[in-house]
């Protein structure tokens, strides 16, 4: 699945979160966005998927520009795409079993037993064997980042879209889950984006690295590239992480 | 005075959007009802939440609210020589208005408040989101199934309260007044009419639906965290029981 995104507009209140975005993400690729906090790079991600409407402007998923479609035309859609949240969004209510089962189930995906070997099969690709009845309480947040990528994964996406994927992770914990990705993008061939704040992934990940600023993109390019902009806030952005 | 303005502006505008959102969220749930089938897990545990573990509360203040009635006209009628028709103005008063009202009261706060509570805290947690990013419509997976079981479970909740309301005062009429309980069974019968039964219980599928549709609309408003879990649950509250008794007014001046 490719994503074009244009002169995309969203503002909160008087808060002018994007001033015209511009973005292509190419099928099959791993485009990491970065900037800095507030920078709206999780309501760029929450637009892509259609969780929030934008004020003016064109995202165009595989060439459909779902900026002109109501929500009940959105939901298959969604289907396609899975987004991994900051906080994992799993349903607290459910087990971890459950939760991977919920979009099959909802989507009426396959007999029971069909399913519970997709949850088992999911969870053993996630190195989650045996928590299928462990309550989401009970997870670490490494744990709970990988149960909501397993969740993603029982749809068979197109796309995947991570919010912070190893925000608040320790540095191993943090490898792995990028290991994971990119082990997911090779693997299925899911065009994949990923915000995040953490200069080993942006580096060890990406295929492109774009830079969020002030409500537009402002760089675009390979991680080499990148890493040696001419840009100064790109500079001083590195910069920072680096420190 | 422009900021008074302004401020006047900003009440309305987010009265009318709330208003909105609130009967888009109803006729939606209405909508919904052909897909039942598929949640009749989500609807059986809701009527169970409803219904069955709000009885002993509905006993509680059943009970009471039959005794007071009982016990204040009881008192007075028995001064007239007319405290033979305690029995009717019980069961008068809890079919047609009292047992409606306190019920669906009671429900607002428990039932209403625990809606509003997890549906905004799961709206915090992004787990709202979570469903809508999985192309599963949450009104139909979390509010459809609350809303359908309130109005089937809020009539039952209703007649169980009322039934325990002229139990508690046909006890107070036997202690205090003197009047056998044979007789004052005997005379609820002879006053109530279907009528009034169905005027009762009619009013309260209004109230369920209000307090329902009105907690799950906070819940899903829900915005900054904890402290606005607390504030859409106090809303949820205050706006189901100021709605109950507007509309309580509104049956019984044209439908009464």
């Amino acid at each position: 699945m490719d994503v074009v995104i244009k002169h995309l507009y969203k503002s909160f209140g008087d808060n002018h979160v994007l001033r015209g975005v511009n973005l292509s993400v190419e099928q099959g690729k791993i485009t990491v966005i970065v900037g800095g906090s507030g920078a709206g790079k999780s309501v760029l991600l929450k637009l892509i998927i259609g969780l929030l409407r934008p004020d003016k402007g064109e995202i165009y998923l595989n060439g459909t520009d779902i900026t002109k479609l109501n929500e009940g035309q959105i939901l298959p859609l969604r289907r396609k795409i899975g987004l991994v949240f900051q906080t994992g969004g799993l349903l607290n209510s459910l087990t971890v079993g459950e939760n991977i089962a919920l979009p099959l189930k909802e989507h009426r995906i396959g007999t029971r037993r069909e399913i519970e070997k997709i949850v088992a099969e999911k969870l053993e690709l996630l190195g989650l064997k045996g928590k299928e009845n462990e309550m989401p309480s009970h997870l670490s947040g490494g744990m709970r980042k990988r149960v909501s990528i397993a969740r993603v994964l029982a749809l068979n996406p197109n796309m995947i879209l991570y919010d912070e994927p190893t925000a608040g992770l320790d540095p191993p914990m943090a490898e792995n889950i990028d290991t994971l990705i990119m082990d997911l993008n090779k693997r299925l061939g899911v065009t994949t984006i990923v915000v995040t704040h953490d200069l080993q992934s942006i580096f060890k990940i990406a295929d492109t690295v774009c830079m969020l600023h002030k409500g537009v993109i402002i760089e675009s390019g390979k991680p080499e590239e990148f890493k040696h902009s001419p840009t100064p806030v790109v500079k001083e952005f590195l910069h920072r992480l680096n420190t | 005075m422009v900021a008074l303005l302004r401020k006047t502006e900003d009440i309305f505008a987010q009265l009318f959007e709330t208003s909105g959102g609130i009967l888009v969220l109803f006729f939606t749930s209405i909508a919904e009802v052909r897909y039942v089938g598929r949640n009749l897990d989500k609807l059986l545990k809701q009527m169970l939440e409803v219904g069955f573990n709000t009885l002993p509360l509905a006993s509680l203040i059943g009970l009471f609210t039959g005794m007071i009635v009982a016990l204040e006209s009881g008192l007075e009628l028995k001064e007239l020589g007319l405290e033979h028709i305690v029995a009717s103005i019980v069961a008068f008063s809890m079919m047609r208005e009292m047992g409606p009202v306190i019920t669906a009261m009671i429900s607002a706060g428990r039932v209403g408040a625990g809606m509003a509570a997890e549906l905004g805290t799961m709206t915090v947690n992004e787990e709202v989101d979570a469903l809508r990013s999985m192309g599963i419509n949450p009104v139909r997976y979390l509010v459809m199934p609350r809303f359908w079981a309130t109005i089937l479970m809020q009539p039952l909740l209703t007649m169980y309260a009322v039934v325990i309301g002229i139990w508690g005062g046909s006890l107070v009429s036997s202690a205090l007044l003197g009047i056998a309980s044979e007789q004052f069974m005997h005379n609820v019968f002879r006053a109530l009419e279907f009528s009034d039964i169905t005027f009762g219980l009619s009013k309260t599928v209004v109230f369920g639906a209000m307090y329902s549709i009105i907690s799950c609309y906070m819940g899903l408003t829900t915005q900054r965290g904890a402290e606005g879990v607390g504030r859409s649950t106090t809303r949820a509250v205050v706006v189901s029981l100021t709605m109950i008794l507007v509309a309580d007014y509104f049956i019984g001046r044209f439908f009464g």
